[in-house]
């Protein structure tokens, strides 16, 4: 029994050590900068940007991961395999899952230790988290510094509440994902649930009381750990810092949460497998392809090779562009719904409906700006990722299709796509229903900044895609890569953070009356950069797309 | 003489340090159904892609169709029909959406023989490829790669995966498509019962070489099995091209290339011996996995005994 967990283990670590590397590298480029920063800002508040981080990258991680645990070996149709071991799928389940956790929490652990490292030698400082009551507080870069020890305590029980998050989350979709027949549909299903679970912990701080003297968060935090963590933006003439609050209790909840996971990872191991494997492996799906097939019956004919390549391309990408808005007026809705849920009783059912619905679409710039970002990745390896899957690209590459302009025209159309979906959607709908609420959107300081963010993670999920061909690395090698590039474009001379360039080109236009100024606020040097890694990077993902993976298949 | 179609002269194509074709030469005149045989792992793959430009050769001469397909891959791509053993389609699309697809690719693509292979194969128009059994992955494979109505059809392994009643349908109507059409055809495979019907020449493919190149009935003529005793066989001349020594008790069956000379010396000698035709897959059994080595002269007593 020794020998065979043993062989299962060395198969975990096999099949995920790059990831585990490919984490390990986000979680760092994270503490680089958060240390960079603090070193240069002095603002005392390293280990909300460590948390930021980290919570970022655990959800962003739970979704990858649960794919890979879940249906990795639906996709590489190894289930049928597997079940025919003289080793229970269970136990096979365990040790999936437990690689799953070491994925996300090692990589954590390793950003906390690091950290602790530099605040131990004194090299930056930590202030005190924020406390209850709110008469009390005070400024965080005025607060005096916390000891290397204490440090380590924040930093701790910050790790602990992203650890329980991440883990929960990653839990939830992966029991989600054994019922699933492919990793497409589970990581639709967890970016919207990672977009919900991110929801979820700023709702009961919307809803706690505002003088910040009662909290009832501790009992929720046994379910949603990571409601038990609050973190707030600030911006001073130091630089922006990030303050952190705790509820009363941290530990109690997380304590009681230990059960919650132990649950859903006895569920997991219960459900992995169980779908016959014919059934994910072989024949058609009885939910897929259920739509009657409309464009078959039309009688449409193709003039040249560049409209049937734009046919196809639009098949692909608009029905995921579609769902990324839906997501964006998700969020944009619960952004308006949250603070202040207020119906008043005089109006008509209708009225009020439709004054909501103008307000959300007013505001979705709210939704999309983000959501953007993220799905940029999803659709760019999303439109690709099928088409180099190797027997697919096979067909293709056997045709006369020219592999650039099959390249060109994929780019263009799944750029267009996300862009024109998502941002010309919002820039229409905000223009038609302008929103007293939406006081930070200005829509020429949208059209600056937005559709040049959303494009650069397009294209390096593209990029991503075009070279390592698996979905899932190239999705997660994008957001590590976004992150790096915004870093970059923080520490270079006359750069800044992308997002905060447009929140002063727009809180310029809007409150102090000013037009729109281009030359101003950084934005020349760091969009004019984005705009060059936008170019740099497309032409390397074509270099990467001309490659054929046949060639490096073992087949002969 | 007919016109060369296919011409591919000392082709050599490694993977890293994986030698796959070593010093591969054959050529392929208008209209004949070319064989490519091999065990899985011998190069088949390699060499048809080669051909269709979709790798490039280490050393040696490719020319199809009079053209470099390293040179000039699409314009080649576009005389050239090409089905690949297990090949995925766009799932979503259905057979006609798919053949509209392509059909911008092709000038020469004939909307109305689409039309007639989809009924002829009975494929539904408005399904999606992604709910075709296998056996109808493998005919709209087919109707898309012969649509355009090809000058030279590449057909590696088509039939691979399907039930032995569906590989026959499949094959009859490739005779009936194909060979009737005067299409030259490259037809890779490793089951030798159903080339043996359809192929004008057979070239072995083992390890990276061809070790033989013929028509079938040249090479169910040339090689034949040849029981005789085992004791009068140590006085028998060593064949020239010794493929296979077996022995059956008393009695040892080699199997000989260019049987004709051995029969005429062993009837010299005085040999007592029985002579076997063999089908094309005891042909290329002997050639792949035969163990010449076991002649009486060499090492009798580590013959193979069955």
């Amino acid at each position: 029994m020794r020998s065979l967990l043993r062989s299962l283990l060395w198969k975990e670590w096999h099949e995920r050590k790059w990831l585990l590397a490919l984490a390990s590298a986000w979680i760092l480029v994270g503490v680089a900068y958060g240390v960079g920063y603090e070193a240069t800002h002095r603002v005392h508040g390293p280990v909300a940007s460590f948390s930021s981080a980290s919570m970022f990258f655990g959800v962003c991680a739970a979704v990858f991961v649960s794919m890979r645990t879940s249906l990795g070996e639906v996709t590489q149709r190894t289930l049928g395999y597997s079940a025919s071991l003289p080793v229970s799928l269970r136990l096979q389940a365990g040790v999936r899952l437990g690689g799953a956790v070491v994925t996300i929490i090692g990589p954590i652990l390793l950003g906390a230790l690091v950290l602790w490292l530099f605040l131990l030698v004194g090299l930056i400082e930590q202030g005190p988290a924020r406390v209850s009551p709110i008469r009390s507080y005070m400024q965080l870069p005025q607060r005096p510094p916390l000891s290397g020890l204490e440090a380590g305590k924040l930093i701790g029980m910050v790790t602990a509440v992203n650890l329980a998050s991440s883990v929960q989350l990653l839990l939830i979709l992966s029991v989600i994902g054994t019922r699933r027949r492919a990793e497409s549909h589970l990581g639709f299903l967890g970016v919207c649930g990672a977009c919900l679970w991110l929801l979820l912990s700023t709702v009961p701080n919307s809803r706690s009381d505002p003088n910040g003297e009662g909290d009832y968060r501790d009992g929720l935090g046994a379910i949603l750990p990571q409601s038990l963590l609050v973190s707030y933006g600030y911006k001073t003439s130091e630089g922006e810092y990030g303050d952190l609050k705790f509820t009363h209790s941290v530990w109690a909840p997380l304590a009681v949460n230990l059960p919650v996971l132990t649950v859903l990872a006895w569920w997991f191991t219960r459900r992995y497998g169980t779908i016959p494997p014919t059934a994910v492996e072989g024949g058609p799906s009885r939910l897929r392809w259920r739509f009657p097939a409309f464009f078959s019956h039309l009688p449409i004919r193709w003039p040249g090779r560049c409209s049937a390549l734009v046919w196809l391309d639009l098949r692909q990408a608009l029905p995921m562009c579609l769902a990324g808005l839906m997501l964006a007026t998700l969020l944009a809705a619960a952004n308006v719904l949250s603070p202040y849920p207020h119906f008043d009783p005089q109006v008509s059912w209708q009225i009020a409906a439709q004054q909501l619905t103008r307000r959300i679409a007013g505001r979705l710039s709210d939704g999309t700006w983000i959501t953007a970002i993220l799905w940029g990745a999803v659709v760019g390896s999303g439109v690709f990722a099928g088409e180099l899957q190797p027997r697919l690209e096979q067909f293709w590459r056997s045709r006369p299709i020219s592999p650039s302009l099959w390249f060109w025209v994929k780019f263009s159309i799944g750029l267009a796509a996300v862009l024109g979906v998502l941002d010309l959607v919002t820039l229409v709908l905000a223009w038609r229903f302008p929103c007293a609420d939406a006081t930070n959107m200005n829509i020429y300081a949208y059209i600056a900044c937005f559709p040049l963010l959303h494009a650069l993670t397009y294209t390096l999920a593209v990029t991503a895609i075009c070279w390592l061909r698996q979905a899932v690395v190239a999705g997660m090698a994008a957001i590590l890569s976004l992150f790096f590039v915004f870093s970059v474009l923080q520490a270079m001379p006359g750069g800044a953070n992308p997002i905060d360039v447009y929140n002063k080109l727009s809180f310029h236009a809007n409150h102090l009356g000013e037009p729109l100024d281009l030359t101003k606020h950084g934005y020349p040097v760091v969009y004019g950069t984005v705009a060059v890694i936008i170019v740099a990077a497309s032409l390397a993902a074509w270099r990467g797309a001309l490659r054929p993976s046949l060639g490096r298949r073992a087949r002969t | 003489m007919t016109e060369s179609v296919v011409q591919v002269q000392h082709l050599r194509k490694a993977f890293r340090s994986h030698r796959v074709l070593e010093d591969v030469s054959f050529e392929i005149r208008r209209g004949q159904t070319f064989a490519l045989l091999g065990r899985n792992g011998a190069g088949k793959t390699t060499t048809l892609r080669l051909l269709l430009g979709l790798l490039s050769a280490d050393e040696g001469v490719i020319e199809v169709l009079g053209r470099d397909p390293s040179k000039e891959p699409l314009a080649l791509r576009r005389r050239i029909g090409y089905l690949a053993e297990d090949q995925a389609m766009y799932p979503s699309m259905t057979p006609l959406e798919l053949c509209r697809f392509l059909e911008p690719f092709y000038p020469t693509w004939d909307r109305h023989l689409a039309d007639d292979f989809l009924d002829r194969f009975e494929l539904p128009r408005h399904t999606r490829i992604g709910r075709l059994s296998k056996g109808q992955s493998v005919k709209l494979g087919l109707v898309v790669a012969l649509a355009h109505r090809p000058e030279l059809a590449i057909l590696d392994d088509p039939a691979l995966g399907l039930d032995p009643i569906a590989r026959k349908e499949f094959n009859r109507d490739l005779i009936e498509h194909l060979q009737t059409a005067g299409c030259t055809v490259i037809y890779s495979s490793h089951l030798l019962e159903e080339v043996e019907s359809v192929a004008d020449v057979v070239a072995i493919l083992d390890r990276g070489c061809i070790i033989r190149q013929d028509s079938p009935d040249a090479l169910r003529d040339s090689v034949k099995q040849i029981v005789m005793p085992a004791a009068a066989a140590a006085a028998a001349p060593r064949p020239a091209s010794l493929l296979d020594v077996r022995r059956h008790g008393d009695r040892l069956a080699v199997v000989v290339d260019g049987a004709a000379d051995f029969l005429q010396r062993l009837d010299v000698e005085g040999v007592e011996h029985e002579v076997v035709s063999l089908s094309l897959d005891s042909i290329f059994e002997a050639f792949v996995i035969g163990k010449p080595r076991r002649w009486p002269g060499t090492d009798l007593s580590a013959a193979i005994t069955t």
